[in-house]
């Protein structure tokens, strides 16, 4: 007890940098969540951030009053009242563009991040409980994935089956797969021994169902949390893969594609069409990435 | 019919070298309404021999021999869905540690209802009610707010009666109980015990106690085995067990609790490694009776009768019942037992 209140107070005053003092150290992991969000500095920014470009995501493009993909004559018009971002070299709104581009970003990641753990988890449940030359294979070939510099495997797969949302997502999420394989694995294979899966098989329960019944619901919290990061990530990877050309095409909005879109005119001083969708991009990432750090605090210390 | 007949079960773990033969030949019944003791030090094997029961075995072990008769039918040749059929329904087992036995992430009561399910057609409802009832069959107060309880809001006690309902819950015929109340405070032991003794006999089932605290033996058990790496030495009713101790084996469990006995009786060394099981008699390195004369270093010994129902594997039974007639002097044995458990061993099972 004393060394579960220990930790809490780290979790409290270390790392999430809490200058509050809950005298209650809560036990499960649901009061653990809400212990963290309510002790995390960082939630309280992150958390409002990433909510933010959730709802971009689903109402972002709606929410705009003028066309977002018809060009103007108003080329290169720095930051002002009338364009808050100014405007790109094809007289397109920047701040209109930059708050429609999570429909296809955020999206795409969310996508690609539920592929990822629910292929990932199934995958890593089944291979480590039940153990064989399969699942061997299995954990081989993603060590393999995982050898490769994500991105650069990202950049080679889409040229070899083509820029489509569906291959995009496709290739994220398979990419990320190892992730969540390796999580779920570390957690089944000390599950696989205890007490209650004995105890289990002893009452007459079947592999299968103590697999999905009692293991997968013991082994999931770590990947869960790793999740979020895994989207600003894949925010990262979609944004990178449309900068050099890779993914969505210009004049979809798109951070990473209007960055490249502005990338030429920042050596002769027009800055905006180019950082302000990298900064953007650079706040959303790192929010859901710290959102995930918390969680993973709130998992992991217990 | 008896309700469970181990014939010749022997377990052995491998590993890429070395081969531990951690059960080895082992035969016991349990006969319906009995409650039967299996008693041994750490590590002899009770725990694989249970398990083995079942059909499972731990990870890298195999079971290379023997046949265990469930309600006089045959195991051996049972495909993996038959044997799901007959655990938990016709054999129950209460694990250790009961809190470990438990799903951390499942409410109690649902865990409850799930084997039950497993095993019988019934809806939610009526498997609820079931697991209710066993709630509180097995002495759990307030029964409606512990079924929507975690395991880990569960005092150790609580968790045990849990378990034990868990496993009551297809009223098997027998019961394994593996160090019921190891885990659990020493004034809990005999409430949960009791519960225990009580819905096993109201149910009509049997019990199959292993432990290794002589006064719930003596208290709860009507015959006893003694295991010692792998192997039954000794077979006898609980009288016979405590009076006239019949393997030194045995006889070195009473002198842990009798200090009087412990200079004659107690075992040398460290336990015998089944991995490289000694010549002879298993037990003749540590044993203080040992003599080349009577074969203990060349023969292993078959099970002697003492008397009927009374087995040894001992070349010299006679001198260990001897030696331990001997050193129980009358007036010596109420101290006995005692460190233990004070209020679980009746007297009168060592006086006479």
């Amino acid at each position: 007890m004393a060394a579960q209140f220990e930790i809490q107070q780290e979790v409290a005053h270390g790392y999430l940098g809490s200058t509050e003092q809950n005298p209650l150290p809560p036990s499960s992991l649901f009061h653990r969540l809400v212990y963290v969000l309510r002790h995390s500095w960082m939630l309280r920014i992150t958390l409002p951030i990433s909510v933010a470009a959730l709802f971009l995501a689903a109402f972002g493009p709606t929410i705009s009053p003028i066309s977002l993909v018809s060009a103007t004559s108003a080329v290169d018009v720095p930051p002002s009242l009338n364009h808050l971002f100014g405007t790109d070299p094809s007289g397109l709104d920047v701040f209109w563009r930059v708050l429609a581009a999570p429909r296809i970003d955020v999206t795409i990641a969310i996508a690609s991040t539920l592929l990822s753990v629910v292929i990932g988890s199934m995958i890593g449940l089944v291979t480590s409980f039940f153990r064989g030359p399969a699942a061997e294979f299995v954990m081989r070939t993603s060590d393999l994935v995982q050898a490769f510099p994500l991105f650069v495997l990202a950049i080679i797969f889409v040229v070899m089956t083509g820029r489509s949302y569906a291959n995009i997502i496709l290739i994220i999420s398979l990419l990320n797969i190892p992730i969540y394989l390796r999580l779920i694995r570390s957690e089944v294979l000390s599950l696989r021994t205890r007490t209650f899966v004995e105890a289990a098989y002893a009452n007459g329960d079947h592999g299968l169902s103590i697999a999905f019944r009692h293991v997968l619901p013991n082994a999931i919290a770590p990947a869960l949390a790793q999740a979020p990061v895994t989207l600003g990530y894949s925010i990262l990877v979609i944004a990178g893969l449309s900068f050099i050309g890779a993914g969505v095409q210009p004049p979809t909005p798109e951070w990473g594609s209007m960055i490249a879109t502005g990338a030429n005119g920042i050596i002769i001083g027009q800055w905006w069409p180019s950082v302000f969708p990298g900064v953007v991009l650079s706040i959303t990432v790192f929010s859901f990435a710290a959102m995930g750090e918390a969680l993973q605090t709130a998992v992991f210390r217990r | 019919m008896i309700p469970l007949l181990v014939q010749g079960l022997s377990i052995e773990y491998r590993a890429s070298q070395t081969v531990n033969k951690a059960v080895n030949a082992v035969s016991f019944s349990v006969d319906s309404g009995e409650v039967v003791g299996l008693v041994g030090e750490s590590g002899s094997g009770k725990s694989t021999a249970i398990l083995g029961v079942l059909g499972l075995t731990r990870r890298g072990g195999y079971i290379t021999g023997g046949d265990v008769l469930i309600e006089g039918r045959s195991t051996t040749h049972l495909r993996e869905e038959e044997w799901r059929q007959v655990r938990g329904a016709r054999i129950g087992l209460i694990t250790q540690n009961p809190r470990a036995s438990l799903n951390p992430v499942m409410r109690v009561g649902p865990q409850i209802m799930k084997v039950y399910q497993a095993h019988n057609k019934a809806d939610n409802s009526e498997a609820r009610a079931r697991a209710l009832s066993l709630l509180r069959a097995v002495g759990i107060n307030d029964p409606e707010r512990r079924f929507f309880a975690f395991p880990h809001e569960l005092s150790g006690g609580m968790a045990q009666r849990a378990v034990i309902a868990m496993a009551l819950s297809c009223s098997p015929r027998v019961l394994i109980a593996d160090e019921p109340t190891s885990g659990l405070d020493v004034t809990i032991r005999a409430q949960v015990l009791d519960d225990l003794r009580r819905v096993v006999s109201s149910s009509g089932s049997s019990l199959l106690l292993v432990t290794q605290d002589l006064g719930i033996v003596a208290n709860y058990c009507d015959r006893v085995y003694m295991m010692h790496v792998g192997e039954i030495v000794e077979e006898a009713g609980v009288d016979a067990f405590f009076n006239t101790p019949a393997h030194p084996a045995t006889a070195a469990l009473m002198a842990a609790h009798l200090k009087e006995l412990r200079p004659r009786l107690a075992l040398r060394g460290f336990p015998i490694d089944g991995r490289r099981l000694p010549s002879g008699c298993w037990l003749h390195p540590r044993c203080p009776f040992a003599e080349a004369a009577d074969g203990c270093f060349e023969r292993h010994p078959p099970p002697y009768e003492v008397e009927p129902g009374h087995w040894s594997r001992c070349h010299r039974y006679r001198e260990v019942i001897a030696v331990g007639q001997d050193q129980l002097q009358p007036g010596e044995q109420d101290r006995g037992f005692s460190s233990d458990a004070p209020d679980l061993l009746p007297s009168h099972h060592v006086e006479n």
